[in-house]
């Protein structure tokens, strides 16, 4: 799906690369990759809770290792989430493809992983 | 070939993919992952499989949660209180745990405590219920077992169940009246309904 001229602007305004990711979620401009034999049906929830974190957070990034199209980085970064009385921290990792969709994995992480 | 982020090669193909949702399939065409078989799933993606999970009259889901002879007992007597089936009953435990449950101050604490004493209380060998549950409550017990680490879905259903049939019973202190009246009143609605 090619970006919309008012997606364009919202995606080149945005601050940071983070900001980026955010963009992507809140214009549902995004696919995230789950297990075909035992879907996260709920990931949408992990996803949407990264609109809460600020433009500050921290992050890493590394060269893609293969691919031609899209960014050529990969952006990392642990976040937490607070849901059904349990504090959940998490994993993110994507890039953004060549139609500026965000593509990305969620994991949970463990207990013993600081965020 | 494309780049997937999870295995992180180019594998990722175009083209009709399988997703095992329950008991049933949806077939659809999408990115997926020759190499680690992920699939990419947008949000108009994850929605179409709403609409179409949500189509079913049936069951898609079955939960297999195992109880010890005394706590199967205690679903029972409750059961014919409330004029329920016994997977009525504990589909209703489960949604009021979930739901409510949950935003009680230091359910953390509780959760652990009143869990300790259920076991405690129910001792002996364990067997199998099978409860077949639709969709919307299926993601909700999902999500509960993802955040809480549990392993299976069906051990949300048996932490769900004793934890309320504990409180039903009168033995949770900690548990404030007003809560145990309202998990009553839940049971009750949905038998009204029912």
């Amino acid at each position: 799906m090619p970006p919309d001229e008012e997606f364009k602007k919202k995606y080149q305004a945005a601050k940071n690369h983070f900001e980026r990711v955010q963009v992507c979620i809140r214009e549902q401009r995004y696919k995230i990759w789950l297990r075909a034999d035992k879907p996260n049906l709920n990931s949408a929830e992990f996803v949407n809770s990264i609109l809460n974190l600020p433009i500050t957070h921290p992050c890493t990034y590394k060269k893609r290792k293969s691919g031609r199209a899209g960014a050529k980085f990969v952006i990392e970064f642990k976040y937490s989430i607070s849901i059904y009385g349990a504090t959940t921290k998490l994993y993110f990792k994507g890039f953004f493809a060549e139609d500026w969709t965000l593509k990305l994995e969620i994991q949970s992480l463990r207990d013993n992983e600081e965020v | 070939m494309e780049f997937c982020i999870y295995c992180e090669t180019d594998s990722m193909v175009f083209g009709k993919t399988k997703i095992k949702v329950g008991r049933e399939t949806f077939e659809t065409e999408a990115e997926h992952c020759k190499k680690c078989k992920k699939v990419a799933i947008s949000p108009k993606l994850q929605k179409e499989i709403d609409e179409w999970a949500l189509q079913f009259t049936k069951s898609i889901f079955e939960l297999q949660p195992y109880f010890t002879k005394d706590m199967t007992n205690k679903i029972c007597f409750f059961a014919n209180k409330f004029n329920l089936s016994k997977s009525e009953l504990m589909k209703v435990c489960t949604t009021f745990y979930i739901l409510e449950m949950t935003k009680i101050k230091n359910f953390k604490t509780l959760r652990i405590e009143v869990l300790a004493e259920a076991q405690k209380k129910h001792r002996g060998d364990r067997t199998k219920i099978c409860v077949p549950i639709k969709y919307q409550l299926f993601k909700k017990v999902g999500l509960y077992a993802n955040v809480w680490n549990l392993e299976y879905e069906s051990n949300v259903m048996e932490e769900a169940v004793q934890f309320c049939m504990t409180v039903l019973d009168n033995q949770v202190a900690k548990v404030e009246e007003s809560k145990k009246q309202e998990l009553v009143h839940f049971v009750e609605n949905h038998a009204l309904a029912s």
